[in-house]
């Protein structure tokens, strides 16, 4: 990881923290606050991803993924900002799947990364089981709003300390000589 | 390429080219400083940075890959390691793209040329230093020394070739992860860097993703590199590894003065002839370095013991030279050398109107 990215990891990391925070005191500003954030974040990624594939992705082998990729994260950015005027009951059912699908997604890659022997993979396995039982605990607590804030709000934390971590853990690069 | 052909391989070709012991040591001495030049050894003697030949895995692990830190690294990578076959080939698609791909690595291109030419009446530093360039062009061909998964990537599509004629048989690599675990030949499994989505991270440099592969002289394999627009590539690396040998003997020939030309795709095969057999059971040995292998080979050829590589060995010279006396030294000489060749093939790469170097001045020899 670049000196560069390490700090913008740090800082994303800073910011899921006081985030969590900022929602066990007040869900509803910070639930959309998060939906814009996130929303924003994901639109700008999906074009970003467009624009990489029609100047150089089209001509790599295997770079229609760029496509679908790009096409998917911009559909999930424009579906996530349409979430910012309904109940907060939905908002929190959709922030809790998508976690929940993150976690999974994070299973899958420790599972793959331990077969690869990477050393990630317990970071990655612990990163993913906490977000699948956030999302769990939450599910169960949906009909008490506060409760289920409070659990996302944890959730939020944890994924902010995880990255912060992350930022300074070292990279293995193939040497080349 | 590794330290067994870099040192031991660089030194058995400069014997055979008329170099005495004494100078092959100096000419095979620099063909592997060129893998620790970094700016890292360059501050610690208090050299000039810009000189930098590599690039340690702690410097690349912090590497910046804004358009300054890219500029960077491709001066040092394409200049030394991965010098591009061909600065004007012609390639569908978009400038972003057709620069990235005009960076690719082969042999006998112009830049080779000029490569060897400008060691020529130069010093047996600069004559190591363009042996390991020449001989690069062959293990790496057809990756690029910029990031770039667009160029650099491979896919699940990779298989070593084990055997040969109508007896070869195939094996899919399947990569790990892992760069502390050995390479394991005999099983097949072999570690690469891992699959990182952003066009421009270090993971993407180079032969990264094929792993040590393009580094193994033995290693056959096939695979779609990524600009390749699905068309397998066959790398016969012991048939490439040859032709690296042959060309750098008729390379230093011509440096020594033996030949009046260098042209590329010429091979001093006659020279090379009464040895064949015996270089081709070692290029095609299954084992990670050759290393005793080549030293045993050239100290038949000399007679003399080929002393292991030490990267402490000439620092102190350098440190103890007083300012004007630096370029005399041995190190001196090196870093002369790498300026001039890093400034030649970066402002070769500017003029053909890829700005994926940076900006440059030429440097002339003897300024």
């Amino acid at each position: 990881m670049t000196k560069a990215r390490r700090v913008g990891t740090i800082l994303t990391g800073l910011i899921m923290l006081a985030l969590g925070f900022s929602m066990s005191l007040d869900p509803q500003e910070v639930y959309t606050v998060i939906v814009w954030f996130l929303g924003l974040t994901l639109i700008l990624s999906g074009l970003r991803s467009l624009v990489y594939f029609f100047t150089m992705a089209k001509h790599m082998v295997g770079g229609r993924s760029v496509l679908y990729r790009a096409v998917i994260v911009l559909d999930i950015g424009l579906f996530t900002l349409s979430l910012t005027d309904i109940p907060l009951i939905f908002v929190v059912l959709y922030l809790v799947a998508m976690h929940g699908f993150a976690g999974f997604v994070d299973i899958m890659r420790a599972r793959e990364a331990k077969k690869l022997r990477a050393g990630s993979w317990k970071l990655n396995l612990s990163h993913g089981i906490i977000n699948v039982i956030m999302a769990v605990l939450c599910l169960i607590f949906l009909g008490t709003e506060a409760v289920a804030a409070e659990i996302y709000a944890l959730g939020l934390m944890y994924s902010g300390l995880i990255r912060i971590i992350q930022a300074f853990r070292r990279t293995a690069v193939v040497y080349i000589q | 390429m590794q330290l067994d052909f870099h040192y031991y391989a660089t030194y058995c070709a400069a014997y055979l080219a008329g170099y005495s012991h004494e100078e092959s040591m100096e000419i095979c001495y620099s063909a592997q400083f060129v893998d620790h030049c970094s700016k890292t050894l360059l501050r610690r003697i208090k050299g000039p940075v810009g000189a930098a030949t590599t690039q340690l895995q702690m410097e690349l692990m912090d590497a910046r890959t804004d358009i300054v830190g890219l500029h960077d690294i491709t001066r040092i990578w394409a200049s030394f390691h991965f010098l591009p076959a061909d600065l004007n080939a012609q390639v569908k698609g978009g400038r972003r793209y057709r620069n990235k791909y005009r960076l690719i690595c082969g042999p006998n291109g112009e830049l080779a040329a000029k490569t060897v030419e400008a060691a020529k009446g130069s010093s047996l530093q600069a004559a190591g230093l363009a042996m390991h360039v020449l001989a690069d062009t062959w293990s790496h061909r057809y990756f690029a020394g910029t990031p770039s998964l667009v160029i650099n990537n491979t896919n699940y599509h990779f298989y070593e070739i084990l055997g040969e004629g109508d007896d070869a048989a195939s094996r899919r690599i399947s990569f790990r992860h892992s760069p502390n675990t050995p390479d394991d030949p005999e099983e097949g499994k072999y570690t690469n860097s891992v699959f990182q989505s952003s066009e421009n991270n270090i993971m993407n440099l180079g032969h990264g993703r094929a792993g040590h592969l393009p580094d193994y002289s033995f290693a056959r394999y096939r695979y779609l590199p990524a600009w390749g627009g699905y068309e397998e590539v066959v790398k016969d690396n012991p048939a490439d590894y040859m032709n690296a040998f042959c060309q750098m003997v008729y390379a230093l020939r011509y440096l020594r003065g033996s030949v009046p030309t260098f042209e590329t795709g010429v091979y001093d095969t006659e020279t090379v002839a009464p040895y064949r057999t015996e270089i081709e059971e070692k290029l095609n040995r299954r084992q990670l370095s050759a290393e005793a292998d080549w030293k045993a080979l050239g100290e038949r050829l000399s007679g003399c013991v080929i002393d292991e590589f030490h990267v402490r060995e000439h620092q102190q010279e350098y440190m103890d030279a007083p300012e004007e006396e630096k370029e005399r030294t041995f190190l001196g000489k090196f870093i002369a050398a790498a300026l001039l060749q890093k400034s030649m093939v970066t402002n070769s790469i500017f003029s053909s109107g890829n700005r994926l170097a940076g900006i440059s001045k030429e440097v002339k020899a003897h300024d």
